[in-house]
């Protein structure tokens, strides 16, 4: 383990560096950090995952629980996906995240489901008075940023092992859900005028914005979301989309 | 005797940088003198801080293996500038919260709403803290001698428990460092050590940081930096 | 050791005396100033530790020392039934318990008027979490370089159909007759937390606190092991992969509770 003295850099040397095109941990401005991925992780949970890409680590726990199905949709389950961003996870989450934890669920939530990774249909157990809950819950233990995709991350992969916990409730034999494809989430901060893939903390800390798009293996887009106090012109954020796309397949691959 | 005996057992053993955790006994009572992270309880002595143990005939001590850096009135630091009001600088001192500098503490006479021509958000300097209040807001000066703000350079950050480690005894070490790089350089006891001058000097003085960061508890610190010194400077 | 009540069994083949396995591991975290994660049977916890540090919230600080401020909390998925994150009676009770365990623990008076964060994280929950939770955690303050009189080392005893068994299961903690953490601070012998609910008899009560500080003692060599491991310095009796993995290049401790445990204090007198 090394523990060299660390450079100090300021925010306005981060943001040089990135406007000469180099990142502090020599990545290339679309790069995204190291992925490691481990899949059932909580005996407890029907899925799970842990994700760490770069220094951000989160553990992802699905659950299905009998529930009951809205009027307007009687023959369709119901979903939930929620985020705790611990107090062990960033010295900055000792104070009040409720907002910054509502959009992140939020977003990730409709890249999710917009995608059709999990059919709401194929949630129903009996139409109109019983469904399956599915209940998707992320929790954070390390941030050096992007929570955004290592969410979606976590979620698309402890729903890959996700079963239909039905011996446990009485109703037969488990059986596994079926799954459509999987989307990817992309976030770019913009900093010194460029578009840089999967931002650190840091990186975060001196972006004048964040653009966060989640793609569907059609190369459609599932869910954008503008953050971070910044605006972008119209040229940035169709380079956004053109590089989200492209770096979809990039993730994609990867987790095949 | 007996038990002089086996103490000095370990003595020996522990000298050489042995791990000690806290709760460790690590001795009697006796003539030695304690120093950080040893306490005396009920005729023994015992480790209180993670650490590699250090003895000599006079005393033990331990030096952390990590330790985090608190504020206290008279300490020099490394400071750099995250924000300025019309009549105030805010510095990040590694510490969450940060510390404030006001204009009359500075030898300058700074017009109101002027600060910024002074010093801006990135700027480095080295200062004094002046005084921590009860809710643990400190407040920094830089009037008094080498106080100051410094210009170009870069800052490196280590273990803030391991700068008396790289001063050295009465500043020998320091004073061969800045001797053999001859670079400029100022330690805050934040762990910030700012640090100016040849592309290679700067790289020595790393590469020294480094040889004291990775195996502080090895005896020889200076013997190793001086090797350093001696290489680079043939160079 | 004798090993009793093994002609009965307990449900999952231990005797009596047995500890499940035991994996801990110090420093895993990148943010947290100190950290350190446990698998305890099938518990996984995760503890951060920030601090000694001025909040950002107001709080209503101590002059004389610092306050240690542990918070449980577990994930909504560590649980058969999911469980409704956010704080709950339970949670708030343990929380207090650790925290105070824990006060005893660091020489809070050198820290006047900052708090020392203990963030508890329960991944998976499977009897026995406050313990291993406390266990861990005072593994992370002293992984945070805090100074301390010592660790905190604990282990509950239980009582199943009349007999006296150390580290209940889940089972056992359910349908027992009784569960009794225990927490000790190995280098004094004092104990910092001590609990019970369920029924001991007169001459149980002092039998089951004995076995449990005996159990802590076993445990601190755990925790002396896996920051001796993090440290560079070796000393553990045998080290496995662990099946939560990914920590680096970290190995993890197994238990090994064949071997008869060193006992510390005199070990490192020797």
């Amino acid at each position: 383990m090394s523990r060299d003295p660390e450079t100090i850099m300021r925010s306005q040397m981060v943001r040089d560096l990135i406007g000469t095109g180099r990142r502090r941990d020599d990545r290339s401005l679309g790069q995204m950090r190291p992925l490691v991925v481990e899949t059932d992780v909580i005996a407890q949970a029907d899925g799970s995952a842990r994700v760490r890409l770069g220094g951000t680590e989160l553990v992802v726990g699905a659950k299905l629980m009998p529930s009951s199905p809205y009027p307007d949709h009687p023959d369709e389950g119901v979903m939930h996906t929620g985020i705790r961003l611990s107090p062990l996870a960033s010295p900055s989450f000792d104070r009040d995240m409720d907002a910054e934890a509502t959009e992140i669920a939020r977003v990730v939530d409709r890249g999710i489901r917009h995608s059709g990774m999990i059919d709401m249909k194929h949630l129903c157990i009996s139409p109109g008075e019983r469904v399956w809950g599915l209940y998707l819950d992320i929790h954070v233990l390390d941030h050096d940023g992007n929570l955004f995709d290592a969410s979606t991350l976590g979620i698309v992969l402890s729903l890959r092992g996700l079963a239909f916990p039905n011996s446990r409730f009485g109703m037969g034999e488990d059986r596994p859900v079926p799954l459509g494809e999987m989307p990817v989430t992309l976030t770019f901060a913009k900093v010194a005028g460029e578009l840089i893939l999967d931002p650190t903390a840091e990186e975060e800390g001196v972006s004048d914005g964040r653009i966060t798009m989640t793609i569907d293996p059609r190369g459609w887009v599932r869910a954008v979301q503008l953050g971070g106090c910044g605006h972008f012109t119209l040229e940035e954020v169709k380079r956004a989309h053109q590089l989200a796309r492209s770096s979809a397949e990039v993730v994609r691959g990867s987790l095949r | 005797m007996m038990m002089r005996a086996q103490d000095d057992d370990i003595t020996h053993d522990r000298s050489s940088g042995g791990l000690v955790l806290p709760g460790d006994r690590v001795g009697c009572v006796g003539p030695l003198r304690t120093g950080n992270g040893v306490m005396a309880d009920e005729g023994d002595l015992i480790a209180t801080q993670m650490g590699i143990l250090i003895r000599s005939d006079r005393s033990v001590h331990v030096i952390p293996m990590k330790g985090r850096y608190l504020p206290g009135k008279g300490d020099f630091l490394i400071g750099i500038v995250k924000d300025h009001t019309p009549s105030r600088w805010f510095f990040d001192i590694s510490t969450p919260q940060g510390a404030r500098l006001h204009t009359s503490d500075t030898p300058w006479t700074v017009d109101f709403g002027r600060t910024g021509e002074y010093m801006n958000v990135g700027d480095v300097a080295y200062l004094m803290v002046k005084e921590v209040d009860d809710i643990g807001r400190v407040d920094l000066t830089m009037k008094g001698p080498g106080l100051r703000k410094l210009s170009s350079g870069q800052v490196m950050a280590i273990m803030p428990s391991l700068v008396p480690r790289v001063i050295g005894r009465n500043g020998s070490l320091i004073a061969a460092v800045k001797r053999g790089t001859g670079c400029r350089i100022f330690m805050g006891k934040n762990g910030w050590i700012w640090v100016d001058g040849e592309a290679a000097g700067i790289e020595t003085v790393r590469r020294v940081l480094d040889a004291v960061v990775e195996r502080p508890h090895v005896g020889g610190v200076s013997e190793r930096v001086l090797e350093i010194l001696g290489e680079d400077g043939g160079a | 050791m004798a090993t009793r009540g093994a002609e009965q069994g307990r449900t999952d083949g231990r005797s009596d005396d047995e500890i499940r396995p035991v994996r801990l591991h110090a420093g895993v975290l990148n943010n947290a100033h100190g950290s350190a994660y446990i698998e305890w049977g099938k518990n996984k916890i995760m503890v951060g530790v920030y601090g000694p540090r001025r909040p950002s919230r107001q709080e209503p600080l101590r002059s004389d020392r610092a306050l240690v401020r542990c918070t449980y909390n577990m994930a909504p998925f560590s649980v058969s039934d999911r469980k409704r994150p956010g704080r709950d009676r339970r949670s708030l009770e343990i929380s207090k318990v650790l925290s105070e365990a824990l006060t005893n623990a660091v020489l809070v008076e050198r820290f006047p008027r900052t708090v020392i964060d203990v963030n508890v994280e329960v991944l998976e929950a499977d009897a026995g979490t406050r313990c291993a939770a406390l266990t861990a955690a005072s593994v992370a303050l002293a992984d945070a370089g805090l100074q301390m009189r010592g660790l905190v080392s604990a282990c509950a005893v239980g009582v199943v159909d009349g007999r006296i068994v150390l580290d209940p299961s889940r089972d056992e903690d359910n349908f027992g007759d009784g569960d009794m953490p225990v927490g000790i601070l190995p280098s004094s012998g004092e104990i910092v937390l001590l609990q019970m609910d369920g029924a001991l008899g007169p001459d149980q009560f002092g039998e089951a606190l004995d076995l449990g500080v005996e159990a802590c003692r076993r445990i601190h060599v755990l925790q002396r092991d896996a920051l001796f491991v993090r440290y560079g310095q070796e000393r553990a009796s045998r080290i496995e992969k662990p099946h939560f993995s990914g920590y680096g290049d970290m190995d993890t401790i197994i238990m090994d509770d064949e071997a008869d445990p060193p006992v510390w204090g005199e070990e490192a007198i020797r």
